[in-house]
């Protein structure tokens, strides 16, 4: 008797171990993914673009307001959709943000469009493309003084439309900003309202 | 003769330090981790570190063919279901079901990331649920041990490595697949009086609504990806009978099931399907017609005709030889695994049949892994399935052979640490070199170790133009990143007022989310109208506009496997040796 009590002992033991174990494993495989997705959620940086979109077709409607991460937009028969159903051949927007940096910069800038668009640094136009089907590209290296700068960005559709602001800080290929991983001395951030959207820093 | 005597006793003594030692080591140990096994603590730290380096590589793959479709299949199911279950016409004929779509789709509601690298990180949690039911059907069969080196196994298996993060249904279908495996082993291990699996540490006789519920999630989450999953239900149904006539045979005992164990089967089965039609609306409408006809249409995908590579040989999908797969698995799983593999089904064969001649219980658990790994290949074949893009939708049966291959090692290991100590030691050492050997191989490819081949084969340089290697799209990534740094650092000028014209090989999606807006994708037929020409290996895409100056190229185990070159610039023709680089 003392001998099988023993043996389901050991065997009771053993499946305690298990259970134990099995809930350690699975603590280590399978937490990691979620609390780090759960901590980008918790972290993930405000929208620094302010875009306002206007249905060209009914000039009197309200502008639809999204904020947007990057300036970075490619509409085709597989990808229509504009904020809030607007017709994507017949649709003008506008987009802002505030770039600050902290010491002077020649920075490679470059506006991507295919329609009509217009980029603005303090309200001073420094680039512009006018192309009704074809997507053009121009661009500058634009020397930047520190402080606080408004960029804009006026485009108007037609065709299939697309529409991008790309900026190099890092001495690479402009790219869409702002990047994911922070650049130092560089900071974009999303517009306030009013008249002056981007008020010098304290 | 005395000095060989005096180093023998040397040697022997040194041993028996050593086995003091460790003997000394375990019971410390033991009293310190309360009772839990070391090999244990070494899984838990692998779990842990490959999901720190899951998440700290994530960003790097790229997305491939089959992520697309899939994200637009999510959110066709999400609407099917916030519209008030009216089906789309496609929807309706769907061949999958949308469990990890549906998944990816709720996800994406609050990702801060976009659609892709959304689906990456769900990709890499499914995977890690496969990992994590890969080792506890090794520890089922094998102790601690077992699990360790299933675990280790396949992980360190490139070709399912690197899919882990952006293959979106047969990652996820081989998780759901190895969790069955891991029930129904549970179950067949548990059933009879010491079935011959003595090394099974910690089984309890399944009872209890848990073990069920997993059993029918298990179930159904496999088949809500994939329907193939079906054949889980007929390995349960399949080895019960087996069992029950063996006890027949051996013990005299009717051959019967129980009703204890026959209705919470069937529950467990009907609670699978049932799971398995909430992901996938066809099914839903016609819950038996739909997934057969569902079955039929993928076992026989005769709609799609891809051409595929086979030893250097130009096939049509439709046609492929019988040793396809086999083919296919000799060269791109490691060595080691392959000889572990065959060297556990050759002592389980030899086993089994001592075990017949000695009527005692047949190791039913271990013959479960078998029939996972050798059925599905081996009905594709007898069907003349239609086949490309090599292993790739046979990833599933990888995890069992990796469990038949470590639990092999592990038995192994155990049998003869009494016997023959050095052995053991020998069989470390091979188990440490092979450990580094494959995570160099990980590290080397990296993050295209599904391009991964085995020496055997000659590594990827020999296999790039003779079977499919980067077929899935993934590597567009790195190389239009390249691209765009090469084209930016030798013409500044020109880059910033130039929107260039890029034609290639392979889905629209892979030039439109990898290159920024100043380069346009433009297709293969006005090709020679445009400014760069990227492609990927697949399709022979590598040997077209070989006169055109490169500019940069993806290289991973001395071969390339993605190039870009500049279309408007031609380069003098030259003698080539007739198996140059591109």
């Amino acid at each position: 008797m003392t001998e099988h009590a023993g043996v389901a002992s050991t065997r009771e033991t053993q499946a305690g171990v298990s259970r134990r174990v099995t809930r350690w494993a699975a603590a280590c495989a399978l937490l990691p993914i979620p609390l780090w997705f759960g901590w980008a959620i918790l972290h993930e940086p405000a929208s620094a673009w302010r875009a306002e979109f206007r249905n060209t077709a009914a000039p009197s409607a309200p502008g639809v307001i999204v904020a947007e991460r990057k300036l970075d937009h490619y509409w085709d028969r597989s990808n229509p959709d504009v904020a809030d159903g607007i017709d994507p051949h017949a649709f003008s927007a506008r987009w802002d943000t505030c770039l600050e940096l902290t010491e002077a910069r020649e920075i490679p800038f470059m506006l991507v469009a295919s329609g009509r668009a217009r980029f603005e640094i303090d309200g001073e136009e420094k680039l512009a493309v006018a192309s009704d089907t074809t997507r053009t590209t121009t661009g500058g290296v634009l020397r930047l003084e520190p402080g606080v700068h408004h960029l804009s960005v006026d485009f108007s559709a037609s065709g299939w439309p697309s529409i991008a602001l790309q900026a190099s800080f890092d001495g690479r290929a402009p790219r869409a900003f702002p990047a994911a991983a922070p650049i130092p001395g560089v900071r974009v951030t999303h517009p306030g309202p009013g008249t002056q959207p981007c008020p010098p820093a304290p | 003769m005395a000095l060989s005597s005096k180093a023998g006793h040397g040697l022997q003594s040194l041993r028996e330090r050593v086995a003091r030692l460790l003997e000394a080591s375990s019971r410390r140990w033991q009293a310190l981790g309360g009772g839990v096994p070391f090999l244990d603590v070494l899984s838990c730290l692998c779990f842990a570190s490959i999901a720190v380096v899951m998440i700290v590589t994530l960003k790097d793959y790229g997305l491939t063919y089959d992520e697309e479709p899939h994200i637009q299949y999510g959110e066709r199911v999400l609407r099917f279901y916030t519209d008030g279950f009216q089906p789309s016409g496609t929807l309706s004929r769907s061949a999958y079901g949308g469990g990890f779509d549906l998944c990816a789709a709720l996800l994406r509601r609050i990702s801060p990331f976009d659609e892709y690298l959304t689906n990456h990180v769900l990709a890499a949690f499914v995977a890690q649920l496969g990992l994590l039911g890969t080792w506890r059907l090794g520890r089922l069969l094998a102790g601690p041990a077992g699990g360790l080196l299933s675990l280790l196994f396949l992980v360190l298996t490139p070709v399912y490595y690197g899919h882990q993060f952006n293959n979106p249904k047969d990652i996820p279908f081989a998780a759901g697949y190895v969790w069955g495996l891991y029930f129904i082993a549970r179950l067949l291990l548990a059933r009879g009086p010491g079935d011959g699996s003595r090394h099974a540490v910690g089984v309890e006789q399944p009872s209890g609504f848990r073990y069920w519920l997993g059993l029918g999630v298990a179930l159904g989450l496999g088949m809500s990806v994939r329907v193939g999953g079906a054949i889980l239900m007929l390995y349960l149904l399949g080895f019960i009978v087996l069992i029950s006539l063996d006890e027949r045979w051996r013990l005299g005992i009717p051959a019967r099931i129980s009703r204890s164990m026959l209705w919470p089967i069937a529950g467990s089965v009907l609670g699978g399907w049932a799971l398995m039609l909430v992901f996938w609306p066809r099914a839903l409408k016609d819950p038996v017609q739909g997934p057969a006809a569902a079955l039929e249409t993928v076992s026989r995908y005769t709609a799609y005709d891809s051409p595929t590579l086979l030893r250097g040989q130009t096939l049509s999908s439709n046609h492929v030889p019988w040793d396809y797969l086999p083919s296919y698995f000799l060269v791109q799983l490691p060595e080691l695994t392959l000889a572990c593999f065959m060297a556990a089904c050759a002592v389980l064969c030899v086993q089994t049949f001592r075990c017949l001649r000695q009527r005692r219980p047949i190791a039913w658990g271990w013959w479960l892994l078998v029939a996972a790994v050798l059925v599905p290949p081996g009905y594709a074949i007898v069907r003349h399935s239609t086949l490309y893009n090599g292993l790739r939708h046979f990833l599933f049966i990888v995890p069992p052979l990796c469990v038949l291959a470590g639990a092999g090692w592990a038995v192994v290991t155990r049998t003869l640490a009494g016997r023959r100590p050095n052995w053991v030691i020998a069989l470390g050492a091979v188990l440490g070199l092979f450990v580094f050997d494959q995570v160099h191989a990980l590290v080397l490819y990296h993050p295209h170790q599904q391009v991964f081949f085995n020496r055997a084969s000659g590594g990827l340089r020999s296999a790039v133009e003779r079977y499919e290697t980067e077929y899935y799209g993934s590597v567009y990534r790195e190389l239009a990143a390249q691209l765009v740094e090469e084209v930016w650092r030798t013409d500044r000028v020109r880059y910033l007022n130039t929107t260039f014209d890029v034609a290639g090989c392979g889905s629209k999606l892979f030039f439109t989310r990898n290159l920024p807006l100043n380069f346009q994708y433009q297709s293969m037929r006005h090709a020679n109208e445009a400014d760069f020409y990227a492609s990927y290996v697949r399709d022979g895409c590598l040997k077209r506009f070989r006169d055109r100056r490169l500019v940069t190229q993806v290289e991973r185990g001395g071969a390339s496997i993605a190039v870009a070159r500049d279309l408007r610039q031609r380069i003098a023709r030259r003698a080539r040796p007739k198996r140059a680089l591109p």
